[in-house]
Order: structure tokens, then sequence, then C-alpha cells
């Protein structure tokens, strides 16, 4: 179900836990009218009250907790991108010292894998499917190109050294990311974090039932911070999946530079 | 302030808080027009990128270059391993028409050529005559780039002339008749030079340029005959034997009526010029040239560009040469075969740098770009030397220009030693004496 949910957009998330939690909520509100007696009521607000402490701190360590785990895991799963960003930079700039037919092959076929990550890769790891992703294929083909110029009289070792190092670095980095994205959120804390929660909207609603509607806005500000950290823990579940992913934008940068000559010391120049 | 106002305020804050993490979780879009106000083509996916070449079937240059553009294609992919290889995951359809060494023939090739609406690039012409006014012309009102890998007449790339859509790899002709000439009044110690040319753009310019530069050291151009008009390559010769010429430049194609092997021939024949020294340019430098005169061609001098630095080139010995010996069953016969290599690389390079990816696997390339991209082309590190594109369509800038003396030419002995070798620039041309 995690997995279903997180991988909506944030906008999505956060009204499905606002609509889940405030029509949760009024369903235990219409339950507690109708079953709670009115006699009850005030020794049902007293308990629930000693209870808030307890649920809340519950509720507010695990979600706390989900969320700082995942936060770690997100920022794993960006740190191997710019792992694999700066590995390819070594190539692109180590390629710049072949003749340009073979810096241009390399750079083509760098551009065409990189490219591929944010599109193919990154929704292939959202779906836990990354042989889906043609980036594997188009990596082999990368270091095959590599590879072949290793076997060959004229570039200068200093240059195949550094190339040699670059693709074995995107290719370990890639390979930790794709283990990094086949994690996932543990399910049996997440539904203990929304057990917390449910448990607290509860009690929020039996404190406030015998001061009337008027004090309900109190327990709709709670309900609202249930849904609020709820929505955060999926958004920001799986470092590929949701709103809250690892970013592509140093990839796409990368692929600008390298379409822009940025590595072929005679475009312009540089 | 009653608890009321303070359970509003706190739902209103609530609803502010829902709106704005709402406006920042909503995805934004944004779209360009990635061709506005230019012509662009488009490539679906799968399609080829469209290229031409018009070159001459019959001067040795034209074949090599040609053999060298089938390389530049194979390489895409590597290897030289005769297995075409693709640029932007498209394949390379590369459209042959033959540019005859003639204006008519380079307007009817372009002609033909241009028939391909999608045609981006022409690796061409051959000869200069081709290119000037005709297909240079014709390319550049269709957008279409042309570049060429031996025309070296100087009035294609003069500022007043010069076609914006017209490149060229090869060596401009002002760098020739300087070295030449330099080499003809300082080094042989001529005084009184015979220019017997050709009416083509390249052999009536480079004979101009040589007589020039010969004439600013305080030389003396004492004949300049035509060879094709009254009277022929003999009445060339008189006119050399009555001026006491003892210099005789010979910038003639060997695919020329007459040939430079005519000509050569002729003055050789000549008892009057048995002392002059015989210089031919580098179109005559061609391994039939040698074949055809046999001993009679020792001691001729042909200028042309230093063929050292690229048999040098790690790559051209280990991967480049070879292939072009599988390919053509032989070595290349002239000089232009590494410039044709060049060529053809930077038109892939330009496409790379203007074409835009279109989702699902097309292109979309503008053809202003892909002039920009060639005008961005500086200190590219080619076959044939370093390239730096100027708005007047000169890609080679400068280049060490050397003179072989026969049977020492490189064309027959590859590695072969210059007698005389300089190094010169457009700009110190340009702006010096």
């Amino acid at each position: 179900m995690n997995i279903s949910v997180s991988s909506l957009p944030g906008l999505a998330i956060l009204i499905i836990c606002i609509f889940g939690a405030f029509g949760f909520a009024w369903l235990v509100a219409f339950l507690l009218s109708r079953f709670l007696k009115q006699s009850s009521r005030p020794d049902a607000a007293y308990i629930a009250g000693k209870y808030m402490t307890a649920f809340g701190s519950l509720f507010a360590f695990l979600t706390g907790f989900l969320i700082n785990a995942e936060y770690a895991t997100l920022k794993s799963a960006q740190s191997y991108v710019g792992q694999e960003v700066a590995a390819a930079t070594q190539l692109a700039s180590a390629s710049a010292t072949l003749p340009p037919p073979d810096a241009d092959r390399i750079q083509d076929q760098m551009v065409v894998y990189l490219s591929s990550l944010p599109g193919a890769e990154w929704s292939s790891l959202s779906n836990k499917k990354p042989e889906d992703s043609p980036s594997g294929q188009y990596l082999s083909d990368l270091q095959q190109q590599v590879y072949t110029l290793s076997e060959r009289k004229y570039p200068s070792s200093a240059a195949l050294s550094s190339m040699a190092g670059g693709i074995e670095e995107m290719t370990q980095a890639r390979r930790q990311r794709l283990v990094i994205a086949s994690s996932s959120l543990p399910l049996p804390l997440l539904l203990l974090c929304l057990v917390a929660g449910a448990a607290l909207i509860v009690n929020a609603l039996v404190t406030v039932i015998k001061a009337g509607a008027r004090y309900s806005l109190v327990a709709a500000g709670l309900i609202l911070i249930v849904a609020l950290d709820t929505a955060a823990i999926l958004a920001i579940t799986g470092p590929f999946q949701g709103p809250f992913i690892a970013k592509s934008a140093p990839i796409e940068k990368l692929v600008d530079e390298i379409q822009d000559g940025r590595y072929k010391p005679w475009i312009n120049g540089r | 302030m009653t608890k009321t106002r303070w359970l509003i305020i706190g739902a209103v804050s609530s609803l502010l808080l829902v709106a704005v993490i709402a406006v920042l979780l909503w995805p934004s879009s944004e779209t360009a027009d990635p061709c506005a106000g230019s012509r662009c083509t488009s490539i679906a996916a799968g399609e080829p990128i469209f290229l031409g070449s018009l070159l001459s079937d019959d001067a040795t240059s034209g074949i090599d270059s040609l053999t060298s553009s089938e390389l530049a294609i194979d390489y895409l992919d590597g290897r030289f391993d005769g297995i075409a290889g693709r640029l932007l995951d498209h394949p390379i359809s590369l459209i042959s028409e033959n540019d005859d060494c003639t204006p008519e023939g380079g307007r009817l090739g372009a002609e033909r050529l241009l028939e391909e609406e999608k045609l981006l690039g022409v690796i061409g012409t051959t000869c200069s005559s081709s290119a000037l006014d005709e297909a240079d012309a014709l390319m550049t009102a269709r957008k279409t780039l042309i570049v060429s890998p031996s025309n070296s007449a100087p009035s294609l790339t003069d500022a007043e002339r010069h076609q914006r859509y017209y490149f060229r790899t090869a060596l401009n002709d002002l760098l020739q008749g300087e070295v030449a000439a330099e080499f003809a009044y300082n080094k042989i110690n001529g005084r009184k030079a015979a220019v017997m040319f050709s009416p083509s753009a390249y052999s009536s310019q480079l004979g101009d340029a040589f007589g020039n530069r010969f004439r600013l050291r305080g030389g003396i151009v004492a004949s300049r005959t035509d060879i094709e008009a009254k009277g022929g390559v003999s009445a060339a010769v008189k006119a050399a034997e009555r001026k006491k010429a003892d210099v005789v430049f010979v910038p003639v194609q060997m695919s020329s009526k007459p040939s430079c092997a005519d000509v050569v021939e002729a003055v050789r024949s000549s008892r009057a010029l048995r002392s002059a020294r015989i210089i031919v340019s580098e179109a005559c430098q061609d391994r039939t040239f040698l074949e055809a005169l046999g001993k009679r061609a020792d001691g001729v001098y042909a200028s042309g560009p230093d063929a050292g630095d690229t048999a040098d080139d790690p790559f051209y010995r280990s991967e480049y040469l070879p292939a072009f010996k599988r390919s053509a069953g032989a070595p290349p016969a002239g000089v232009f075969d590494t410039n044709a290599f060049d060529a053809v690389n930077l038109i892939f390079g330009a496409v790379r740098q203007a074409a835009q990816r279109q989702p699902g696997g097309g292109l979309l390339i503008d053809r202003e770009k892909l002039r920009s991209a060639l005008l961005d082309v500086k200190g590219y590190s080619g076959l044939s030397g370093t390239l730096d594109c100027s708005t007047t369509g000169d890609c080679a800038q400068g280049g060490r220009i050397a003179i072989y003396e026969a049977p020492n030419w490189p064309v027959s002995r590859p590695g072969a030693e210059p007698v005389f070798s300089q190094s010169k620039s457009i700009a110190e041309l340009l702006t010096g004496p």
C-alpha cells in the first residue's frame, strides 16, 4: 500500500491523508456521539486527557524515526547520484584528450546513458523493476567503448587510466543506487505509526467531546498534524518515487555541459 | 481576544499551511519552441541523416576524399570494420555526385544533391572551380553546409566573395604561394619565374599567389601563360624560353587537359629550360604523375601540405592508414584524404551541437545552428592539422607547407623528408608585407 500511495504526486498524497484523517475523525465522532453516553463523557474525557501525552509522544517518536530513516535513505541515494556524476565528469574530461572522433563517440554514449537516468531509470526504480530500465545496457555499451580504446596504441596511458577509473566508479555508484532503491519502508513500523495516529485522533475527540462543538477546532488542529505527518512519511518514502526523490539536476546539468561541448577542447577554445 | 477568535485564527492558519504546501508541490511545466524563427529540419526516429559528397571521381584527391568520407562514417561506431556507424542513433545516408572539376559540374551536382530536402551537409567540392559561385552559392541559398577537403583557391574564402555556408579544411593557397615563392627565391635562387597555369580558379589563383609573393621578394614573373589558351603548352614553354626563366611554377592538376605531367614533360624537353627548376603544386603531387614521367620526374619539386605531422600521428599510423589501405586497396594517392576525414567529422560535430533530441528518438536540427557550430570550432586536432573555422570559411588558419623533391614524394614514399618546410598562417600573410 505504501508503495502505491507514495508513488503519487505530493498534492495527491496530502489530500488523501487529510481526507483520510478527517474522514476517520468524523467516523469516530459519529460513533462517540451515538454510543458514548452523556453521563460517561466527563470521565471518558478525563481518562483520555491522561493518555494524550503518551499517544502524542509515541506518534511523534515513530513519525520522527521514520521520516529521519527515509530522509537518510534519500540522502544516500543523492550521494550515489553525486558520485556517479563525479565519475562521469572524470570520464568526460579524460575523453577530451582523445582524437576528436573518439571523444565525440564516448561523449555521445555518455549522453545516451545519462539522459536515460532521470526518465527511464528513475521510473523503473520507482516500480522496483530495475531490469526494465535500458540504462544498464547503455552503461555496458559505454564500458565497451572505453575498453576498446584501452586496447589501442594511441591514447595516453594517463587518459586511459582516468577513463577506466571513471567508468568503474560509474558502474559501482549505479549498483549501489540500485541496492538502495530496492529498500522499502518497514511496514510494521508504518502500521504502528498509523495506529498511534489513529489513537491520538480518537483520544483528542474524546477529550473535547464534553466541551461541545466550539472546541472541536482544537481537535481539528491535531488531526491536521497527524495527516501532515503521515503525508510526510509517505511522500519521503522511496528515494526514486513520489514527490521527494533523489534529484537528477546534477545529471541533467552534466548532460547539458557535454552537449554544449564543455568537454571538447576544440569547441570555442574551451 | 476571545477564545473563538483564537480558534478561527488557528483554523485559518491550518488552511493556509495546507494551501502553501499544495502550491509548493504542484507540478510545474515549461514549454519553449526549440526552433523559433529559423529553418529547421526534422529527422524522425530511425530516419537517416542525409549527407552528400560532391567530389571528382576522375581526380585522385576526389577518390581519396570519398574513401576517407566513408571511413569517417564507418568510424562512428569506434571501429574501422566496414560497418557504418550511427550518429545520434541515426544511420548516415551518403549521396554521391561528381563535381567533374568544372563550374558546370559543381552546379549540376549541387542541384542533384539538393533534391534531397533533408540534406544537411556536403563534403566537396574537389576542385575550387566547381565550388566558386556555383556549388557554394547553391548550398548557401538552401542553408546546407558545404565543407571542402581540397579547395584551396583564395577567392573562395575572400571576405567579399565568401558564401556563408561554405567552409574548407584545405589550406588556403595564399600559404602555398608564399612558401613556394620563398623556396624558389631564397633556397634555389630563382630570379625569373615562369608561371604556367590552366584557367581554373585553383590554378590561376595559386599562380597569382606565387607570382605576387615572388615579386615581393625581388623576383620577376617573366611569363604567365594559360596552357589552355591558343598555342597550348608549347606556347607557354616558348614564352618561358624567351624570357630565360630559371624557375617554372606549374599549379596544374593531374586531371586537367593538358595535365600537370604533360606540362612538366614539355618543359623537360626544352633545351633552353634544361637548367630551370620545376615546382608543381599539391594537385600534381600524385602517384600517377611519378608513374607517368618515370625517371624524368626526378628533381621536380612539389609543394603541398607537410605530411610529416600527419605521418607521426599515432591514430593515423595505427588505425586510419591501415583502414584506408584495406578500403582502397592502396595508400592515399594524393594529399587531401585526411582533410576529408576531418571535414566529415566537423559536420558530424556540428550536427551533434545543433541537434535537439526529440521524445521518441527524433532530431530537430536548426540549420543556422549547424553553421554556428562550425564557427565555434577552435583548436580541433584533426588528422590534417589544427582547425579553427573562421567566418570566411577557412578552417585551416595556418599550417606547414613542405617542398618535396621527386622521386622522394610522400605519396610514393611515406615518411619522405621534405627539402624545405615552413609554417605560415593566413593572418601573417594578410597583415604582413
